[in-house]
Formats: C-alpha cells, sequence, structure tokens
C-alpha cells in the first residue's frame, strides 16, 4: 500500500484524506482533491511539517526529525 | 471568456458555505455552491458537539433527527484525574453531522443556490483589480470550466487553499492545527447527557481527549493534540491510549480523524471579490475548536456584506471589508480572548494546569448561557502568572 514520491510516503490504508497535511503544507504539494489526497512531490519544501500533523501516521516527507 | 457567469460562488458546502450560499440566493444574487467531495457531509470530520440549541436555532430550525443527544451536564478530569462537575440544563447538543451538513446544503439549494458536487476548485481567477471567479474541473468527467463571480467566498474549511491563493494566510504552523482522532464506542458506560473534557499530557499533550454521547452506551471518544507537543506520536496513538484507560473492551466504530484549526483570527478576512468564512477563515473558538456555531456566524456577516458591496457595484477590498470589521466586532473579539487563553492554557505542565482547573472550578460566572467566559478563564490565568497580564493589555483595551 506504501506509495513514494520521491521522498513523501503516503501509507493509503492509513490515510484517511482528512487534509491536515494539506492545512500546514507551505508548498501546496498535498492537496485533497475530491476524496482522495494528491501529491505533488515537485512543490515539496521541504519542511517536514505535514508528517507532524498526521493524525494516523500515514505520511512521511522529508524535513521529518 | 468565461463559461459561466454568477454574482457569487461559494467554494466548500459545509456549514459556513452552504450558509452563506443560502442567503446570497434567498436575496436573489445568482449563486454557486461547490463541493469537491461526492456527497455532501460525507465522510464525518467532527466531533459533532456544539453549544446550545437555541443558538444554532437563530440560523436554521433543528428537526429532531439532526440531535443525536442534548447536554445537560459536564465534566473535566484533570491531568491528576480529578473530576470537576457542573450542571446546565441544555448547555448544548451532539448533532449528526452528516444530517447537519446536508440540510444546510439542501436549504441552500432551496433558496435557488445552485448546488455542484464533485466539482474541485482548482484556481481563482482575477483581472487587474480583484479576484473575479474560479477555475473548476468536475471530478465526474475530468472537464475544466471557469465561472466568474463578483464574489468569491472560500469557505474550504482545513485544508482550504483558497484564502491562501486571496493572500489572506499562508499554510499553518503545526501548532495551529490540532491533530484529532475519534472512535465512535458502543457499549460503554456513559451518562447520554453528560460530555466530559480529560486534560494533560498523557491523553492530549496540547489539547483534550473528549467523550461526546450519541445515546445511552454510544459516544464519540476522541482526542485533539498540538502537533508539535506529542512527542512524536500521533493522534491515534494518544487516541489508543485514552480509550484504553477510559472505556477498554468497548466496540468500536467509525474512525475519523482530522485537523482543527486553532489559529489566532485572520488580520482581514476580504480581498477584492474575495472573501474568506468560517474555518478557512479561522472562525473556529482557538480554545475549544468549535466551529459550528462560529461559522454559522461568519456567514451570515459574509453573506450580509457580500449582498451589499454587490447591491453598491463596489465589490473592492475596502468595501468587503466591512465583513472583516463586523466580524472582529461579535465573535471574532471574544475568539482573540480565547486564543490567549488558549496558548497559555495548554502549553502549561500537568501540575500547573492541575492548580488553574482547581481554581476555575471555585470562579462562579464562568459559564455562561452561550458557553464559556473567556474573561474569566484569562483572569483565572492572569492569577497565577501575572506576567501575562502584559501580553493580554493590548487584547482587552482593543476594539
Amino acid at each position: 500500500m506504501k506509495e513514494a514520491h520521491s521522498e513523501i510516503d503516503i501509507d493509503r490504508g492509513k490515510c484517511i484524506v482528512c487534509g491536515a497535511c494539506s492545512a500546514v503544507c507551505p508548498g501546496e504539494a498535498l492537496i485533497i482533491e475530491g476524496m482522495t489526497l494528491r501529491v505533488y512531490p515537485e512543490r515539496c519544501r521541504p519542511c517536514g511539517q505535514a508528517a507532524l500533523v498526521c493524525p494516523t501516521g500515514a505520511l512521511h516527507c522529508p524535513g521529518e526529525e | 471568456m468565461l463559461d459561466e457567469n454568477f454574482e457569487v460562488v461559494v467554494i466548500g458546502a459545509g456549514p459556513a458555505g452552504s450558509r452563506t450560499a443560502a442567503l446570497t440566493a434567498r436575496a436573489g444574487l445568482s449563486t454557486l455552491l461547490l463541493e469537491k467531495r461526492k456527497k455532501i457531509g460525507f465522510p464525518v470530520r467532527c466531533a459533532e458537539g456544539i453549544g446550545p440549541r437555541e443558538e444554532v436555532e437563530r440560523f436554521l430550525d433543528l428537526d429532531d433527527d439532526l440531535i443525536s443527544s442534548t447536554i445537560d451536564r459536564f465534566a473535566v478530569v484533570s491531568p491528576g484525574g480529578r473530576r470537576f462537575e457542573a450542571e446546565k440544563r441544555g448547555i448544548g447538543f451532539i448533532v449528526d453531522r452528516e444530517l447537519f451538513d446536508r440540510r444546510l446544503a439542501d436549504l441552500a439549494a432551496e433558496a435557488g443556490a445552485e448546488v455542484r458536487t464533485s466539482h474541485q476548485v482548482t484556481g481563482l481567477l482575477r483581472n487587474d483589480h480583484r479576484f473575479t471567479g474560479v477555475e473548476v474541473t468536475d471530478l465526474g468527467s475530468g472537464r475544466s470550466y471557469t465561472a466568474g463571480a463578483l464574489v468569491t467566498a472560500g469557505a474550504d474549511g482545513v485544508e482550504s487553499i483558497s484564502p491562501r491563493w486571496a493572500g489572506l494566510k499562508g499554510a499553518y504552523r503545526p501548532r495551529e492545527v490540532m491533530s484529532g482522532a475519534q472512535y465512535l464506542i458502543d457499549g460503554m458506560e456513559t451518562d447520554d447527557r453528560k460530555i466530559e473534557f480529560h486534560l494533560g499530557r498523557r491523553f492530549a499533550p496540547g489539547g483534550y481527549a473528549w467523550v461526546f454521547p450519541k445515546r445511552p452506551g454510544t459516544a464519540n471518544v476522541g482526542v485533539g493534540v498540538n502537533p508539535e507537543m506529542a512527542g512524536g506520536l500521533n493522534a491515534v496513538d494518544y487516541l489508543e491510549r485514552f480509550i484504553k484507560s477510559r472505556c477498554p473492551g468497548a466496540g468500536r466504530g467509525r474512525l475519523v480523524v482530522g485537523g482543527t484549526v486553532v489559529a489566532r483570527g485572520l488580520p482581514s478576512l476580504a480581498a477584492g471579490g474575495f472573501i474568506a468564512v468560517g474555518e478557512a477563515a479561522n472562525q473556529n473558538n482557538p480554545f475549544s475548536g468549535g466551529g459550528i456555531i462560529n461559522a454559522l456566524e461568519g456567514a451570515d456577516l459574509a453573506a450580509e456584506t457580500a449582498v451589499e458591496a454587490i447591491r453598491e457595484g463596489d465589490v473592492s477590498a475596502r468595501s468587503l471589508g466591512r465583513y472583516t470589521k463586523k466580524w472582529k466586532k461579535s465573535t471574532g473579539r471574544a475568539n482573540e480572548l480565547f486564543w490567549h487563553a488558549a496558548r497559555s492554557f495548554y502549553a502549561m505542565e500537568d501540575d500547573e494546569m492541575e492548580k488553574i482547573i482547581a481554581k476555575l472550578k471555585d470562579t462562579p460566572g464562568l459559564i455562561t448561557d452561550t458557553g464559556v467566559d473567556p474573561l474569566r478563564i484569562l483572569r483565572v490565568l492572569v492569577s497565577t502568572r501575572p506576567g501575562l497580564v502584559f501580553r493580554l493589555v493590548p487584547a482587552l483595551v482593543k476594539r
């Protein structure tokens, strides 16, 4: 179920498409489109903030501590 | 050339968007309401607790099927496990959020708004002076089109990007988005007229854990944590810990997760041809995370201003800026106080929080008819941390 976009990893089994990551991603690399989370890896800064707010631990992105 | 033209386009059919669309349509303005999800109100991303029923009925009639349970009591459990219980009839209710959102969208449609689901806004249109509408993709057919608008209202919730496109806000910092997780729990011991808030680092660092009863034996049991204080764990990890303590062995229904904006109010809610409403506009209460009544209130002010501005033929930032002023004079002012209170309160270590809760317990007038009085919370906070007063003075004297 793992999916890698350069270094952004989303576990689609855990992702519930809540949008918390999208709210903090400064580059608009994570966008909720309809009922899915679309990833635009080329826009990733990277800052790691999206992984920090993910409620389910589904997301790992570069810059994470 | 635009594919379509409306007087008002609203992005997002949650409470803020649907209410805005209902009011502009009712005022006779051609209104398009766009929702990216397939089904309005689904999936639910909410703990479903709201304030007093009469507060919501200022905006719409509530049929009984929208109300899961009425709340007459609440308990606050301190980090050390001490309980502070109080009774206040009808202090709030637990809403069926899916039905609630659908009801609000139906009201918009009945008022004449055109409602389109599975239609995603992908950008704002602009000319030299103002925003002039939206670019949309119909996710069903894949077709993209443009819809012009005199006023575009961004009500796209926590993940909202439209107010960012309009320059009203940037991306949130992690601490501005409470990370939440909740199970619908069956077969647990609850008082179906009582809500519970559990504080402290063990279950909810920087936030709180809750039990919101839906019906006898069944409740939304959840946690909201400040991601910057979560020590590498996520909201679901804390939820597991809370459930193990509060209702081990109970049955689990749907898992709800999501972020809640608990950021400070925005300096401006309007740009030329654009207004932001609801959670997208940081209108949630930053102390509780609650946002439904605030969203409805924000929508009323936004729609009223949009209607006036369009009738006057002036949708400039200055003209729509009247909405910002109205908001700051009403709920925005309380929210500023709540934001200060939240910033101090939730950052506390458990032992200090313990003392504050003991003091709050003996504070007369803390609970009002509409909820909690932020000034009383601040007063108690200042009494233990006198230094706070300097930070608070501007908030208390301003406006």
